[in-house]
């Protein structure tokens, strides 16, 4: 047996068994759901089984933009999407900054209280946050009870029923809830930074803002550029619990995301699935065509590609 | 460093114990289970001449429950038959779980299904042939004529054979509506439409100012939180607004997906500028108006409605859910009790008694034969007047007993507020909650008001004669001298006030992706719309909304899916006027 004589050989496939495993695990559960991807093509009712009689071909991709109505509605979810993805894209230096300056304070139990304090929304779910929510700011909830009580307002405000600055406002509830967690990696990354670089520069006569300006933030550019990239590719993935809570009547039209939209079409009664499945394929297909760019964009700036 | 070795130590010596303490109780946990275990099989000794213990899937469409069942059916369903029923809820676990199912050829044992859904599971051969059980069972000769209705208008299924028993049929009439209080009517507290002087309604108008009388002189509760006239909710819609759907009936009109059926049998368009749909928008925006409707009205959703009927802090109910929520005798005899106050230009639509079933039916999914007797032995218990007493009366000598003339039954006192307070259930019964404990299927093969045969009276309590004269109070004595009749739909029968359409149950055509598409497009419109509509700012802005939506609608092929829908019903209107001419 030569096969195993070859030590080189013998190597390379010892090693590749050590990885067989994630292999498999990305296949089944990566590439094997792509399957699903076939539903997209047939006019699916269950619980009749799949039949060619059903095949439809490309039907609903085009159905998605067969008449003015369907592709306003169709921008209209994809406009929400792109926007609401891209005010946090816009502010995504937002926890490294505040992991920056939560580093600054010296005293470590109110740091230590902060932290946890920002961290801890993270794991509630959207569900009881809309609960929250509606405590605080419905008609007779906590604000408006106390304005009318102390005189303030005449009549309550309708916060949750207003569609003024709606994607701000979802933007706001989201830093609320993911900051902190956001956080935690800049600071892990602050601890990483070699002490004697801070001593040299106190050396030096630095002051705070110099260090910051030239030892914390350069350090940390590398991975804020890593999670921003990951962002890119998740673009499309702006989550769908808080929009489906949030959701109501009046702002609907702005509230829509491209995940909710899916979710919506897909808990229809009877269900659509073919329809929704071609809607979630084009969504594929964008992140894709996004997370390339992001990268060509990051090989010509920073020349260094990360995929 | 010691430091550290001692902590090390300290952690391995806890995980230790726990590991331990999780042991043995697991072991007790065992050993109890070990002796429960064959206490039962003692008992079934005695019952189910020593049938081998099964757990039977049950796949329930309308169940808000997913697991074991458990409590006193339970206990009932273990001694009889030695069956313990694991419950499949897609409106828990969610809607794909039937795709999922159907996909791998097993729904479940017992499924229950709707009428659409039965039809094509019969075709992919999910459900089975069960004739001969079927002619088998207590109850099959009392429903036969139903039986050999619905399952000879399955499409691909031989005549003479059975494969599904619909829900909640009745041995009543199919043309005549036995309950005393109707579906869907205007109730009030009776307290405060007394002391408004109890005005005659001659329109929605009317019932505005005396909802606005009420909420001027009681714009609290007795805690203190604010009450409205009417309070609404969004999370019941569909394709259109559920709080407006169901006052169209107190017009004549039901709404069947995008459009309005009438008791006459003609149909028009939701959208139609003449229909109950728009009239019962513009009441509400009327209402909002008039500072009635209750700001939060398009955010809340039902939980929080809920506490505010619990504590009347919402005047105006178009459901009979204070028999639970609110109504009790000693509330009655204050005079607090909520009642229905008539409408004078109102015709009630009010469907039959389901003596056909109510649009979905129970069907056998299994062909093991072992799981196949025991499942038809439960079905068969379930529609048997034995197993209907269980299920729609409760706990015998707990939760009711015999009446003291002999003439039917009559509830316990621990009846009275076992559902309302999910009582504990007493150990011998099977231990529990009450309302845990029944069964959590959701759906009945018999409805609660059929008549039981073994005593002549209805199966649910209400029409009990011994509750019929327990229900009497002050409130209700007040009503009938102010309105001249016994109960409500005694005066509106007698007053022309309410029109019986014959319920039908048939399998109509459902929605293929194409028209999905378009009701689900367009109902999200319709939804937002109306929601607008209601709190518009004024008449213009309302007529304006209302415009834009027919328009927007068009947009979305409107047209095709109400003329889908016409098709559709068409075949109600038919069914219902043979109902009517047979009768």
């Amino acid at each position: 047996m030569k096969f195993f004589h070859d030590k080189k050989k013998m190597r390379g496939y010892k090693e590749f068994l050590y990885i067989l495993p994630f292999l498999i695990l990305v296949l089944v559960f990566s590439y094997y759901p792509l399957y699903g991807w076939i539903y997209a093509f047939f006019d699916y009712q269950p619980p009749l089984p799949f039949s060619w009689d059903s095949f439809v071909g490309l039907k609903w991709f085009k159905m998605l933009f067969q008449n003015k109505s369907y592709a306003k509605q169709t921008l209209q979810v994809l406009r929400n999407t792109f926007a609401m993805s891209g005010i946090s894209f816009f502010f995504s230096w937002l926890p490294m900054f505040f992991a920056i300056m939560l580093n600054e304070v010296k005293r470590t139990r109110f740091r230590k209280f902060v932290q946890t304090a920002t961290t801890l929304p993270n794991f509630i779910s959207w569900v009881l946050v809309y609960s929250v929510a509606f405590l605080m700011m419905s008609n007779t909830g906590l604000f408006n009870s106390v304005g009318m009580g102390l005189g303030i307002l005449d009549r309550p405000i309708d916060f949750l029923k207003s569609n003024e600055h709606i994607w701000f406002k979802m933007w706001l509830w989201l830093t609320w809830k993911n900051m902190g967690w956001a956080a935690i990696i800049y600071i892990a990354a602050i601890s990483g930074i070699d002490a004697e670089l801070y001593e040299a520069a106190k050396v030096d006569g630095a002051n705070r803002r110099q260090i910051i300006r030239n030892i914390t933030l350069p350090c940390l550019l590398p991975t804020f550029f890593v999670i921003l990239l990951l962002n890119i590719s998740n673009f499309l993935n702006n989550g769908m619990e808080q929009y489906f809570v949030f959701q109501n009547s009046w702002n609907r039209e702005h509230i829509q995301v491209l995940d909710l939209y899916v979710y919506n079409l897909s808990t229809s009664k009877p269900p659509v699935y073919s329809v929704s499945t071609a809607l979630s394929m084009l969504k594929s297909i964008i992140s894709v065509v996004l997370l390339l760019a992001a990268n060509t964009m990051s090989k010509l700036l920073r020349k260094e590609s990360i995929i | 460093m010691r430091i550290k070795k001692k902590l090390k130590v300290t952690i391995a010596l806890m995980l230790i114990v726990a590991l331990f303490a999780t042991a043995c109780s697991k072991s007790n946990q065992d050993s109890k289970d070990n002796s429960s275990g064959k206490n039962d099989n003692k008992v079934e000794d005695n019952t189910s001449n020593e049938l081998k213990p099964v757990t039977l899937e049950v796949y329930s469409q309308p169940a808000n429950f997913q697991g074991e069942q458990p409590g006193w059916t339970a206990k009932l369903l273990k001694e009889k038959f030695n069956v313990t029923l694991s419950i499949i809820a897609p409106q828990v676990s969610g809607g794909d779980i039937f795709a999922a199912r159907s996909a791998s050829g097993f729904l479940g044992d017992i499924v229950v299904l709707d009428n659409a859904d039965i039809q094509a599971s019969i075709k992919s051969g999910l459900i089975y042939d069960i004739t001969e059980e079927m002619k088998q069972m207590t109850s099959f000769n009392d429903y036969k004529l139903q039986l050999d209705t619905y399952n000879s208008s399955l499409d691909g299924v031989e005549e003479g054979t059975y494969y599904a028993w619909p829900t909640e049929m009745t041995n009543t009439s199919p043309t005549t509506f036995s309950p005393i209080i109707p579906g869907v009517a205007p109730t009030v507290p009776w307290d405060y439409y007394a002391e408004i002087g109890a005005p005659e309604l001659n329109n929605l108008n009317d019932l505005i100012d005396a909802l606005a009388a009420m909420q001027e002189l009681h714009p609290t509760n007795a805690n203190g939180d604010p009450s409205y006239g009417i309070t609404l909710w969004p999370d019941w819609d569909g394709t259109s607004i559920e709080n407006v759907n169901q006052l169209t009936k107190w017009y004549g009109q039901e709404v069947n997906g995008s459009v309005l059926l009438d008791v006459s049998g003609n149909i028009v368009p939701l959208t139609d500028d003449n229909g109950a749909y728009r009239k019962i928008l513009q009441f509400y925006f009327d209402a909002n108006q008039a500072g009635i409707l209750d700001p939060d009205s398009g955010t809340q959703n039902w939980d929080s409605v809920n506490s505010k009927f619990n504590s009347k802090r919402a005047f105006l109910i178009w459901n009979d859910w204070q028999q639970g929520f609110w109504n009790t005798t000693e509330r009655g005899n204050n005079r607090e009790n909520y009642m229905m106050v008539p409408i004078n230009d109102m015709n009630l639509y009010q469907p039959s008694d389901p003596f056909f079933g109510t649009g979905r039916a129970f069907a056998i999914g299994t062909d093991d034969p072992v799981k196949k007797e025991r499942a038809m032995m439960v079905l068969d218990w379930m529609s048997s007047p034995e197993g209907l007493e269980a299920i729609h009366g409760g706990i015998e000598g707990f939760t009711y007993e015999a009446a003291e003339d002999g003439n039917g039954y009559v509830r316990t006192a621990e009846g009275e507020y076992a559902l309302m307070d999910n009582s504990p259930v007493p150990e011998e019964f099977g231990g529990g909650y009450y309302a845990d404990g029944m069964i959590q299927i959701n759906q009945w093969m018999v409805a609660g008001i059929a008549t039981n045969p073994r005593n002549n009276t209805s199966y649910v309590y209400n029409l009990w004669p011994a509750e019929v004269e327990k229900a009497k109070t002050t409130t209700t004595r007040e009503w009938s001298e102010r309105f001249n009749a016994e109960n409500p739909v005694d005066y509106l029968l007698k007053n022309n006030k309410m029109t019986v359409v014959p319920y039908v149950n048939l399998n109509l055509e459902p929605d293929n992706t194409d028209i999905s598409l378009i009701r689900s497009n367009t109902g999200t419109l319709i939804c937002d719309a109306s929601w607008k509509m209601i709190f518009a700012k004024d008449q213009a802005e309302f007529d304006a909304l209302w415009n834009e939506l027919k328009e927007d609608l068009d947009g979305f092929d409107w047209d095709t899916l109400v003329e889908f829908d016409t098709n559709k019903l068409q075949k109600v209107v038919d069914e219902r006027a043979n109902a009517l001419s047979s009768n």
